[in-house]
């Protein structure tokens, strides 16, 4: 049986690292139950495979962007997923989470058409370039450390990330 | 540079990730090239754009509340096993320490300044392992402090009562809301705003669920302008907590609660390292109203006990996470 002190170090770890894995995989599969199952995934590896981790190689949030990007990754090649499967339940209408003020309704129309716009545009890109412009944008990863998660040369990261981002405004001309 | 190799780096330049040639050619170029700059604009508008979405998109979608409890279940039936992570933190500083016993004085003096150099860095890569969740900190604070104790103790909880209870991150930063719930049927009784910020871990706000009454903390756990001897001397008017003060009891902490309608202070008294009582004091009356006794067998006046998961829905909105907490009062 495993000691409850070894999971509740694995618990400390996922409650600080929970939001960074699961929004990460969901910008990237564009499914909040495929982020999830990442998100199980994710952190069951780093409890049974934690000493594939190198501290010279980069940091832990480098690790784990690494894993969480792999598991995304073979998911897509696993079940074929369309890249981007925008996650109907959104779109039906939000939820605050408990005790958080509520926005405007103009507001959140705005926010909303703003970000379906990009999340259409986001849908056109293969899975490689979501995943760095998802690292950049988002998770704020330094070109460096985006070479160290992707495991490609710093000059590929720079010439993906002119691709995707030219790929994208190319979508979001009207 | 022309035009078309300018072009390959501008987004590069806007991410800060040139050289200082590479800068100072962009920088010449763009000075005269009208095109080059209407081209930077616009992959910093997309950049914004994309930051901004990103954010949108990704507030509006959380990990389920029984998360944490699918990843434990599996693993829980599998062999002990440290997390390999920490036994590196462990073994780095450990090693340090091993080989600084063998090393001549100037040679110990770098290795230590260097070793907390290494500490330090690790600390800073890995902050999780060496502290709680903000959301177990969040909690403990909530369960710990005296006005939450108050109100719990007003709802009649006692000493050997437990509460559970689970915090839900706000949209602010550091902020925190901790839902205080009946364990026998899960209801809510009253919802704790806590700021889990180093240097200000305190209560903000106490709101209770029934007739939706809101309690406003102060940082100083006292009113404006009152001293702790002046709250002590309005306690001093019962009895009951004179005879504990007389046989030498003293304030471990204080709590102050004002909503619209009323004022309360709360007292914690102290005799030997353990808390006696919490008295409850009406401060628009200036009289003790309540002294809530303390079991003195309890060694510490919070217990906490982690056990399964139950996820289901609250009051139509809530989903209980895995986190709960027993608090002895």
């Amino acid at each position: 049986m495993a000691k409850q002190s070894e999971l509740e170090e694995l618990e400390a770890l996922f409650h600080c690292h929970k939001d960074m894995v699961f929004k990460t995989a969901y910008l990237i599969l564009g499914d909040t139950q495929e982020a999830e199952n990442v998100l199980q995934e994710v952190f069951i590896k780093v409890y049974r495979a934690g000493d594939t981790f190198r501290p010279e190689k980069g940091g832990f949030n480098t690790w784990l962007h690494r894993i969480t990007v792999n598991q995304c990754i073979s998911k897509c090649r696993k079940k074929h997923l369309p890249f981007f499967s925008l996650d109907e339940r959104l779109e039906e209408g939000d939820f605050d989470p408990p005790g958080a003020p509520s926005q405007l309704p103009e507001e959140l129309l705005i926010k909303q058409e703003e970000s379906e716009r990009i999340q259409r545009a986001m849908k056109s890109l293969d899975r490689k370039h979501r995943a760095v412009l998802t690292l950049r944008y988002f998770d704020d990863l330094s070109y460096d450390e985006i070479a160290q998660v992707l495991k490609i040369p710093l000059g590929t990261v720079k010439s993906r990330l002119n691709t995707a981002i030219k790929a994208l405004r190319k979508e979001l001309t009207p | 540079m022309n035009c078309k190799e300018i072009n390959q780096l501008l987004l590069s330049y806007l991410d800060n990730e040139v050289s200082t040639e590479e800068r100072d050619a962009i920088v010449a170029h763009l000075s005269a090239c009208p095109s080059c700059r209407e081209e930077l604009e616009a992959l910093a508008s997309t950049q914004r754009e994309l930051r901004h979405a990103f954010k949108v998109i990704t507030a509006r979608v959380s990990p389920s509340s029984y998360a944490w409890a699918t990843i434990k279940q599996p693993l829980e039936r599998e062999e002990h096993r440290r997390i390999p992570i920490l036994i590196m933190v462990k073994s780095k500083v450990k090693r340090g320490i091993d080989r600084l016993r063998q090393q001549p004085v100037w040679q110990k003096a770098l290795a230590c300044a260097l070793s907390v150099a290494l500490i330090v860095g690790l600390c800073l890569t890995i902050p999780s392992l060496l502290g709680q969740s903000p959301e177990a900190m969040a909690e403990n604070i909530a369960l710990e402090d005296p006005g939450v104790q108050l109100l719990l103790a007003e709802k009649g909880f006692s000493v050997s009562s437990k509460v559970y209870v689970v915090a839900f991150k706000s949209d602010k930063r550091n902020i925190y809301y901790v839902h205080l719930m009946r364990p026998e049927d899960k209801t809510l009784i009253g919802i704790a705003t806590v700021d889990v910020e180093e240097g200000k871990r305190r209560v903000i706000r106490i709101e209770l669920t029934e007739a939706s009454k809101s309690y406003t903390l102060r940082p100083s756990g006292l009113p404006e302008g009152v001293s702790v001897d002046a709250v002590i001397n309005v306690a001093r008017g019962n009895p009951e907590v004179r005879g504990f003060l007389d046989a030498g009891a003293e304030v471990s902490r204080t709590a102050y609660l004002s909503s619209p309608e009323k004022e309360f202070v709360g007292l914690a008294l102290r005799q030997d390292d353990k808390e006696l009582c919490l008295v409850k004091i009406d401060w628009g009356k200036r009289e003790v109203v309540k002294v809530y006794m303390l079991d003195k067998s309890h060694e510490s006046q919070t217990t906490a006990i982690r056990t399964d998961v139950v996820p289901g829905m609250m009051d139509g909105k809530l989903t209980v996470s895995s986190t709960f907490e027993r608090i002895e009062i």
